[in-house]
């Protein structure tokens, strides 16, 4: 299965380093996640609703200026989806980083109904 | 020990180190010191263009928001403990999240009501249950992992 990278660049100047954190500000956490939703939002052939973050870890702080790469694996995409008879589910293993070194690491699962396969 | 605890966002302030934009606790209920805490979150009152860069609105992130302040909250909790002096500078950081279930993804700008617990302690490193409520439906629950205190 094919992999998917998308990079970014945090600028200094981010709203949200006023407030996390004034004095020593590092890009939240929560946010880095909600980059990474949006790379496998982008690359999902249905539309579909996000059931589960079944484990995300951080191991890495990401600091205004880095660029951040983000990388997203399908562990079941469409043609191996868990099947049900009303939703399939997909699963995209992701794992972020700056300069090489991993600052995150996550495993999200999508559903879609079956009319929207159709 | 357990009773009620009211902190208004100055108590929250002198715990967190968040500020505006990225502070989402007005206030917080305790309701057993160390262990049991819950607030409401008003989801509208967050600055939209919180990240501007990478293009991602408000909307786009909403569950994420709602991750953050359940962090928040779950710190404000552990500060809370008995044997915890509040003048020591204890270093919060997370870790991670387990298990967070969405069960209606498509969330929009409200009210949430949070409520957590805290499930385990190992040298420092905290479990916490979480539980996320709003009034259209949206149930967000999970896990979260903190380093409270033993960072060097």
């Amino acid at each position: 299965m094919m992999a998917l990278t998308e990079t970014y660049t945090i600028a200094k100047d981010e709203a949200v380093f006023q407030g996390h954190f004034p004095e020593s500000p590092v890009f939240p956490g929560v946010l880095l996640i909600g980059m990474t939703r949006k790379v496998i939002e982008s690359s999902l052939k249905h539309p579909a609703k996000l059931a589960q973050i079944t484990r995300h870890r951080f191991s890495g702080m990401v600091k205004p200026g880095d660029e951040i790469k983000i990388t997203v694996k399908w562990v079941s995409d469409d043609l191996t989806a868990e099947q049900s008879d009303e939703t399939s589910k997909v699963i995209a293993s992701t794992v972020a980083y700056v300069q090489d070194k991993v600052v995150a690491k996550g495993k999200f699962v999508y559903e879609y109904t079956a009319e929207a396969v159709l | 020990m357990s009773g009620l605890l009211e902190l208004v966002q100055e108590d929250i302030k002198n715990i967190l180190p968040h500020r505006d934009p990225f502070l989402f606790l007005n206030s917080v209920t305790i309701t057993n010191p160390g262990k049991d805490g819950l607030c409401t979150v008003d989801l509208t009152k967050i600055q939209e263009n919180i990240l501007a860069g990478p293009s991602i609105t408000k909307d786009d992130i909403l569950v994420e928001l709602i991750l953050e302040a359940a962090a928040q909250l779950s710190g404000v909790v552990l500060s809370t403990e008995p044997e915890i002096n509040p003048q020591d500078d204890v270093k919060k950081l997370l870790l991670g999240f387990d298990d967070i279930n969405v069960t209606s993804p498509e969330v929009s700008p409200e009210l949430v009501t949070l409520s957590t617990s805290v499930l385990s302690e190992f040298k420092g490193m905290y479990q916490c249950a979480f539980e996320a409520l709003s009034p259209c439906g949206l149930k967000i629950t999970g896990k979260l992992n903190v380093l409270n205190g033993a960072a060097s």
